[in-house]
């Protein structure tokens, strides 16, 4: 059996447990710069129909109450490091799945710990003790299950489907309840008649795989309840396939100069993060939004794997100098991936071509040497003299973020 | 517009001109060609240009009525190649629709009026000197496959070319390989208006297509401020020059490269081509090992195998061993025409060189790869 925790709101709920004012009211954590969006909303906001990526404009419209607080990722980290502990008293089998959500292998523990409820609600009751939080607890024969169990009751939840139940639980399920099934996949399906799971466990096989590929298979045992992916534990994740860092701007910029201090500060993160462990990326890939949303990435595939900040400057600002930008732009992201293990343990060089005119041999010493005095004092320490007049832009923190592993700052 | 012309020369014509037309389509026109007929000298002008290359030929025609017209030059290209008659027959109206019949064929396409089309830009006609073609030719075949592909390094997207008092140089690289030739005669241009200038490779290549062609009344070049001007009898490019500053390649060409290893050029070309078969596909690695003995050669692909092979080579110092991109060194192979080689060496993370034994006038300076 497959157990989902998943903490209910929980930015905001750490929040409202920090500081009592908080608690009942209707608040939104959001990062800290002037155009940032909301990362969570607490259930209370929630009730005005306040969701997660609406700017502060609309939640005020929706909710004038409203109360913002600014996201401090410190407190929500050790929180969730807390729950983590907590998790693993009851299974060494826990998958950390992003800040707020974890899945736990719970098969082979009823001897220990008792009925899955059982050990749901002493899970419960654990995090409730240590933190304050509530959260909710799905159980399922996998994760699919435990995690569509999870969702059910919301807030301060706990909901077990045995095998058996499966099938009756799905049949008149919207699809797009599932996990990893979205609006887009939802409209495609309905095109083709398929609302409920359980038409979708009926339909041809055949058919979903001519429409949607290797997918349609997933997608006909998903209908049906099944779901092959096992709890993967810290340490045993597959390696990161990227490593990238966007933000949104203070206010929409056109001008490239400023443009390339962001692109530069996100190159010098998603280098730092790479070197830190040890890995080494060949594709760069830009990632710009308008200020009217409309989003794209273009990507730049390098000669040779590499984490030196500058040479994953340069291709991100090639691939800038290459497009003719139409508008202002609101969000910059760099992301490095095609990612290797760095055998050589040393920014910037490794099995490749030498550069003519090139400096990355002292380049390489260099980001060492800035890298542990950043490591001792503190991020940005030391860093690029065109960033140092920048004030400092929030960094919200992204929702696939996990307490650990290589996501970790 | 009216006129009729023989296939192998509107064919021919077009062919030359089509290679500069714009492919990706930023403004419609640039796909086109300019045909402007005249009846006092019986030609039909050619114009294409991408706005960095603008190139102008022209062809005898029989020319019934004076006029011009643009139309696309692939498409022209195409239909003409596969006409069945040897007479042609070109025809545009008022609203630039044009038709070409040949036989029982008849194609109508629309074009869009030369008014639009943008303006060949002056040459002038004094400051053209004549050079010597061959030796241009094989300065851009020694140094051509250098050149950076890249288009964002766009002060390496092109051939170097300068000249002081004796000497006149070209040199590209794209940062990983430095290819530099030098002709100890000025080639007889003498009084250009600037001594250093950068030609983009797309001009160049056409430069060098029309170099392969027979030749009666010798090729001229003129360099002004912002433009290069080639003209060879009927036929002028107009090249754009590069702006940007190329690197300091003097800076980049080794001292006290003291291992010296001597080569036979053909055997090193297909000993590393058939051993580069087995690097690995990315990065067409393959290590050098020269010893008292022999030079070896190994490649290794992690999931294929590998490869080995020995060559006799002249050297006696001390064993070295050191990787470069197979692709660096077959492109330097086979555009030499020399029978040995000297290359030099200081260690196996320092630059190479190589040189004709000879001591010619070329230098190649590869960098090493870390494998």
């Amino acid at each position: 059996m497959i157990m989902h925790v998943d903490m209910n709101a929980f930015f905001a709920s750490v929040e409202q447990r920090a500081n009592p004012a908080l608690r009942g009211r209707p608040i939104a954590v959001t990062g800290s710069a002037g155009r940032t969006v909301i990362t969570t909303a607490s259930y209370e906001a929630r009730a005005f129909g306040v969701k997660t990526g609406m700017n502060r404009y609309e939640a005020k419209k929706l909710c004038p109450e409203i109360i913002f607080v600014v996201g401090d990722n410190r407190k929500y980290v050790d929180t969730s490091i807390r729950i983590i502990e907590i998790i693993k008293q009851y299974s060494p089998m826990v998958e950390v799945y992003s800040i707020d959500e974890a899945f736990v292998d719970i098969s082979g523990t009823r001897a220990l710990f008792g009925t899955p409820y059982d050990m749901g609600a002493s899970i419960k009751r654990g995090i409730k003790e240590a933190t304050g939080l509530v959260c909710s607890v799905g159980v399922g024969p996998n994760k699919l299950i435990a995690k569509l169990a999870g969702e059910m009751e919301k807030p301060d939840g706990l909901v077990v489907i045995e095998e058996s139940e499966v099938e009756s639980v799905l049949k008149e399920l919207p699809v797009k309840e599932l996990w990893g099934i979205g609006s887009k996949l939802t409209k495609h399906l309905a095109e083709m008649g398929v609302r409920t799971c359980g038409e979708l466990a009926a339909f041809p096989v055949r058919e979903l795989k001519r429409r949607f590929g290797i997918v349609g298979e997933k997608l006909s045992l998903m209908g049906r309840g099944i779901y092959e992916g096992a709890v993967v534990p810290e340490g045993r994740e597959a390696r990161a396939k990227s490593v990238g860092h966007s933000t949104t701007l203070p206010h929409d910029i056109s001008d490239l100069v400023s443009i390339k201090r962001y692109l530069l500060k996100l190159s010098e993160m998603v280098g730092t993060r790479s070197r830190r462990h040890a890995l080494k990326g060949r594709k760069v890939t830009l990632t710009l939004r308008y200020s009217d949303f409309y989003t794209f990435t273009r990507q730049n595939t390098l000669s040779c794997h590499t984490n030196d900040t500058h040479i994953v400057y340069k291709a991100a600002q090639r691939i800038l100098s290459s497009i003719q930008l139409r508008s202002p732009v609101r969000l910059i992201g760099v992301t490095l991936s095609d990612m290797r293990e760095d055998e050589t343990g040393r920014a910037g060089t490794g099995a490749c071509q030498m550069e003519l005119f090139g400096e990355s041999d002292r380049f390489g010493a260099l980001l060492e040497a800035m890298d542990s005095i950043n490591r001792e004092y503190g991020r940005f320490t030391l860093t690029w003299g065109s960033l140092f007049m920048e004030n400092e832009a929030s960094w919200v923190i992204a929702p696939s973020w996990r307490p650990s592993g290589v996501r970790r700052y | 517009m009216e006129f009729l012309i023989e296939k192998p020369a509107f064919l021919k014509t077009l062919q030359r001109v089509q290679g500069i037309v714009e492919r990706r389509n930023t403004m419609p026109i640039l796909s086109n060609v300019s045909l402007s007929a005249n009846n006092e000298n019986e030609t039909v002008d050619f114009l294409a240009t991408d706005l960095e290359v603008f190139i102008k030929d022209s062809s005898k025609a029989e020319v019934k009525q004076n006029g011009s017209v643009t139309v696309n030059a692939r498409k022209l290209f195409e239909i003409v190649k596969e006409l069945p008659e040897n007479s042609i027959s070109f025809k545009a109206d008022q609203n630039c629709k044009v038709t070409v019949k040949s036989g029982k064929s008849k194609f109508n396409i629309m074009g869009l009026p030369t008014k639009d089309f943008p303006v060949f830009p002056v040459v002038d006609e004094s400051k053209l000197e004549k050079i010597d073609s061959d030796k241009l030719k094989e300065m851009i075949d020694k140094t051509a496959f250098a050149v950076s592909l890249d288009e964002t390094r766009y002060n390496i997207n092109g051939f170097l070319f300068e000249k002081d008092d004796l000497i006149t140089r070209m040199v590209t690289t794209d940062g990983h390989r430095l290819a530099l030739v030098e002709e100890q005669n000025d080639l007889g241009i003498g009084k250009q208006e600037k001594n250093s200038v950068l030609l983009p490779r797309k001009g160049m290549m056409e430069v060098r297509k029309l170099l392969d062609e027979e030749c009666e009344n010798g090729f001229f070049i003129s360099i002004t401020e912002k433009n290069a001007s080639m003209k060879k009898d009927d036929t002028v490019i107009n090249i754009r020059l590069l702006e940007g500053e190329f690197p300091d390649y003097k800076k980049v060409i080794p001292e006290g490269n003291d291992r010296e290893i001597v080569v036979d050029k053909n055997q090193l070309l297909t000993s590393l081509k058939r051993v580069s078969i087995l690097s690995s596909d990315k990065v067409k690695g393959v290590n050098f090992k020269f010893t008292s003995t022999g030079l070896i050669l190994t490649a290794t692909s992690p999931d294929i195998g590998d490869a080995t092979e020995e060559l006799d080579i002249e050297y006696s110092n001390e064993e070295i061993e050191i990787a470069f991109n197979a692709r660096y060194m077959i492109d330097m192979l086979d555009a030499i025409q020399e029978e040995k080689i000297k290359i030099t060496l200081k260690n196996s993370l320092s630059p190479g060189l190589v040189n004709s034994e000879s001591g010619s006038n070329y230098t190649y300076i590869v960098m090493p790869m870390r494998l």
